[in-house]
Parts: structure tokens; C-alpha cells; sequence
């Protein structure tokens, strides 16, 4: 093979296992296998494919006009979207000078959890992704 | 002999890339790899320089390639090359680095033809362009044409 074409081709195919991981990390919530729960896997949906359309990777049919570097360093950005659930906390306690309120010996309190999952960021979602790709060898290409 | 050098990936024909059409002088521009060349076939070696840059070491490759006389500088290009002062580029697709990749293949060097192949695949927008060089048979692109008229050559793409 000529190694201006193997260049181009390495080039070809190092380009597209991302986006292939991102088209592939896109379709996974819609058949419900991603994030802990129907909020979880929405949002991680929405946000994906916000920052995919935001670097023209949307729809996945576009060419990629950007350097291998370049959509990393993209990608490798990507916010991961922050939000918070309700959580409720019992919590037992014999403070007797509450007992003219009602209280039976447990208190509730509703707190505000940041969420996080396995699933919840992208770093986690896509993984380490190489920011180079290794160079040809010369042996397999003779003077 | 001048096919190759004028059809090289050297300034003029990055004007050619970006007007289609390019005049190149005959006078000039190649006379200094030229005079290196000729020194080294009539074996002129206290004359031939210790220290080039990459431009004029991808120029010679290019005469010594057409010449098929790669053997002749064995000596030299060795020299040549641990006094390059350019470094290859890491971090930009560039000109250069196209050179760098000529000139690591053409010289046999490993280390620098694997880190320019790398930085040209990681750094390249669209396909990597071999930018008209005479990069030959498994390395080059299609050929091209050269009309003469006058005093003048003229690279049609």
C-alpha cells in the first residue's frame, strides 16, 4: 500500500472509531440501557447529542471536517450535565422537647443530592481516548 | 533533471496548490542544491557544506533520488541530518512536516519518520496532501505536467 494512502487511511479509521463510539454511546439510551434511571439516560441523551451537533457530528452521516487532535480535544470536553434529585433522610432522635409537635422519635429531611452514576459523565461514558495517533513504521515501507 | 526538482513540494509549488498554475524561474532557486549535487557525484567533498536545512536536505533528496545515487552521500547525510536545527513538528500540519516526511523516508530514519507520519495523521484536517512532492512510486501521487514555453517552465496541475 502506498503510505500516503496508509496515512490517510489510519487517519480515516482513527477518526471514525470515535465518532462510532459517540453514534454508539447515542443510540444506547434509546433502547434504555443506559443511566441508572429514565431521568438519567434523558438527560445523558439530550446532552450528548447537543455536543455532537455542536461539532457538526449530528447528523452521523456528516464528514468530519476537524483534525484527529482537534475532535479529542472536543470530545474530551464535553460538559457533563449536572443536576440534582431529592433524597430523604430519616434520622432518629430522642429530643424529647420536639414531642409537643407530633414527633414520634424519627425526623425526615429532604436533601438535595448531586447525581452521579457510572453513567452521569462523560469521562466515564467515552472512556480514554487517545489524543495521537501512533506513527508508520518505515521498515513496512521500503526505498 | 529539473522535472523533479520544479515538481517538488518547494515554495513555488505551494503556489501552484493555491493558484492552479505556477511560473518558475529556471534561475535561482535550485542552483545552491544543485552546486551541492554536482560536488557530490565529481566528488568535491571538502566543498560539500556539514550543515543544511530542510529545505535544501529535501531538495538534494530529491536530485539524489532521480539520480538514484543515494549511496553517494551516505557519508554526508548523517551529518546532514543530526545538524538539522528544524525539529519535527508535533503539534501542526504543515509544510515541513510533509518535508520531514520525505526527507525521514528518503534518508531511512525511523524515529523521525514515525513521528512525522504521527503528527501528519493526529494534526491533518482533511487527507494528507503530499503537496506535489516527488515522494516516488509507493509514496507519490499522480503525475503531473510540465509545459515548457520560453525561458520558463510551467507546472500545469
Amino acid at each position: 500500500m502506498e503510505f500516503i494512502e496508509a496515512i490517510n487511511n489510519r487517519r480515516h479509521q482513527a477518526v471514525s472509531q470515535v465518532t462510532d463510539l459517540l453514534n454508539m454511546r447515542l443510540q444506547t439510551p434509546l433502547s434504555g440501557n443506559l443511566g441508572c434511571s429514565f431521568e438519567c439516560s434523558s438527560i445523558m441523551y439530550g446532552a450528548l447529542a447537543k455536543h455532537m451537533h455542536s461539532i457538526g457530528l449530528l447528523p452521523a452521516t456528516a464528514s468530519v471536517r476537524m483534525s484527529y487532535t482537534d475532535l479529542i480535544q472536543r470530545v474530551s470536553s464535553f460538559k457533563s450535565p449536572e443536576w440534582y434529585h431529592k433524597l430523604q433522610v430519616a434520622k432518629q432522635s430522642d429530643d424529647s422537647s420536639l414531642k409537643h409537635y407530633g414527633y414520634n422519635g424519627t425526623l425526615y429531611f429532604e436533601i438535595q443530592m448531586h447525581h452521579y452514576c457510572t453513567k452521569s459523565t462523560f469521562l466515564l461514558l467515552l472512556g480514554s481516548l487517545n489524543t495521537a495517533i501512533g506513527g508508520l513504521s518505515l521498515d513496512y515501507y521500503s526505498s | 533533471m529539473f522535472k523533479k526538482i520544479l515538481t517538488g513540494g518547494f515554495e513555488e509549488s505551494v503556489a501552484l496548490l493555491e493558484t492552479g498554475s505556477v511560473e518558475i524561474s529556471m534561475e535561482g532557486w535550485d542552483v545552491e542544491a544543485l552546486l551541492i549535487f554536482i560536488k557530490i557525484i565529481h566528488c568535491r567533498h571538502s566543498d560539500i557544506p556539514r550543515k543544511l536545512n530542510l529545505e535544501m536536505l529535501a531538495k538534494i533528496a530529491v536530485l539524489l533520488d532521480y539520480h538514484e545515487c543515494k549511496e553517494a552521500v551516505r557519508f554526508f547525510s548523517d551529518a546532514w541530518i543530526s545538524s538539522l536545527e528544524e525539529k519535527v513538528p508535533n503539534s501542526t500540519y504543515s509544510r515541513e512536516l510533509i518535508l520531514w516526511i520525505w526527507v525521514s523516508w528518503f534518508f531511512r530514519l525511523p524515529s523521525h519518520f514515525g513521528e512525522a507520519t504521527s503528527t501528519a495523521m493526529s494534526w491533518s484536517i482533511g487527507k494528507v496532501d503530499n503537496l506535489g512532492l516527488p515522494i516516488p512510486g509507493k509514496v507519490i501521487g499522480k503525475p503531473r505536467q510540465i509545459f515548457t514555453t520560453g525561458k520558463h517552465l510551467i507546472w500545469n496541475s
